[in-house]
């Protein structure tokens, strides 16, 4: 899914206390003397369910009946098993394992920083496109770009057409600012609405499509009590929590009083609610593939 | 883009809890795992995916905000690298190319 962006590394790490960890590990270290450590250790890890319960003994036997067919010289491999090379350099990732206090297995580090989390296709394919947005975040807040007396539009050229947003430079500075100044810089360019949801919102600004992409920073929320989610074609800024803003943002498409006070209103729609209905569905609740989402071509800013 | 990723927040908050996942015990293994403090409805909220809590000792915005502040989630998922892990040498059983954007090593135990 990733070959050139993820490289993995396998420390053995074998627990005293399992019987068959050590022989296993001398196994895939003297697969490696022959230039076969992957394929021993999938054959290893993807057969357990045949050798878990087996003695020591029929693990051996067992182990060394699978050389053959991985096309090891099957006696160089018996000899390699039982010998101090394989055993150092097991003891060498035991060391470095004990060295990182590393306290129990799997353990894993990513970047060399430990990861505690879940550990599926989906989780670490989110966290290599975050790796892979990293290089394209701000590290700082942007400068300022707008005039909080002036007024400002922002046309969004869509797949299904032009959504035109009045903002609220003089209600919401900090949030205008920030969209102007993304917008300008191309950040929404190409962009998808990860979120389509009729009977709530459209949302879009992550530039993984994904709903989890920021700018690199967070501002905080810009609430005015008197600008509410109040009716369709609102916009606001999608968050995590308090304080969180970056750059996801979404229209709504009819009132949204449970939004009101959590999230920030900076805009609304004044032409293009039509291209805003269109928009394909996007749900969590939808069933089977969801269609091709909707793209947002570029955005545009004008000040008056 | 026809994939969904709507679980994606479910599981990068997963990721945020702490390991879920098995472990084989080890006497010396006592990290505590973090406790979950509140989870946004993403059925009902325009959420970023991300639930609004972090692991302790990071920072993050919080509600005596900052107007801005550097911020990623990653910093979120990702403590900082350790000291103490070796760094990845020719020794090292490596699949994938040495200039990789990312890198996952992993102590492993067969059984």
């Amino acid at each position: 899914m990733f070959p050139d962006e993820v490289r993995l590394v396998f420390r053995q790490f074998p627990l005293s206390f399992h019987d068959k960890s050590n022989l296993a590990a001398q196994a895939a270290e003297a697969a490696d003397m022959q230039g076969k450590f992957v394929e021993m250790k999938n054959l290893i890890f993807d057969s357990s369910d045949q050798w878990l319960e087996m003695s020591t003994d029929d693990f051996v036997k067992w182990v060394t009946e699978q050389a053959g067919p991985l096309g090891l010289d099957v006696d160089k491999f018996t000899q390699d098993m039982q010998s101090q090379a394989v055993t150092d350099r097991i003891q060498e990732d035991l060391d470095e394992g004990s060295k990182a206090n590393v306290g129990g297995t799997p353990t894993v580090y990513i970047n060399g920083s430990l990861y505690q989390g879940q550990r599926s296709l989906e989780i670490f394919s989110a966290i290599v496109k975050l790796f892979e947005l990293k290089g394209k975040q701000y590290t700082s807040c942007p400068p300022t770009v707008i005039d909080t007396g002036k007024q400002y539009t922002a046309t969004l050229k869509t797949s299904k057409g032009d959504i035109v947003l009045e903002l609220y430079p003089d209600k919401a500075p900090i949030t205008v600012n920030s969209f102007v100044f993304l917008a300008q810089n191309g950040w929404f360019d190409n962009d998808i609405f990860t979120r389509v949801e009729h009977n709530f919102v459209a949302q879009a600004g992550d530039p993984l499509g994904i709903g989890i992409g920021g700018p690199g920073y967070a501002f905080k929320d810009e609430i005015s009590p008197d600008l509410n989610f109040d009716e369709a074609g609102v916009v606001g800024m999608a968050n995590s929590g308090p304080n969180t803003n970056g750059s996801q943002f979404f229209i709504t498409f009819s009132a949204q009083p449970d939004l009101d006070g959590k999230y920030p209103v900076f805009g609304k729609v004044i032409q293009g609610m039509d291209v805003l209905q269109s928009l394909s569905e996007r749900s969590s609740s939808q069933e089977g593939p969801l269609p091709e989402p909707d793209t947002i071509y570029s955005i545009t800013i004008k000040e008056s | 883009m026809t994939r969904r990723y709507w679980f994606v927040p479910v599981l990068l908050m997963a990721i945020i809890l702490g390991s879920c996942a098995p472990q084989a015990p080890a006497p010396t293994d006592t990290s505590p795992a973090p406790t979950q403090t509140a989870v946004p409805t993403q059925t009902t909220a325009p959420t970023q995916a991300v639930p609004t809590i972090v692991p302790d000792g990071t920072a993050a915005p919080t509600a005596q905000p900052v107007d801005c502040q550097p911020y990623t989630i990653l910093d979120q998922v990702l403590p900082a690298p350790d000291p103490n892990l070796d760094p990845v040498d020719a020794e090292d059983h490596v699949v994938g190319p040495s200039d990789a954007l990312v890198t996952v090593l992993e102590f492993s135990d067969f059984q």
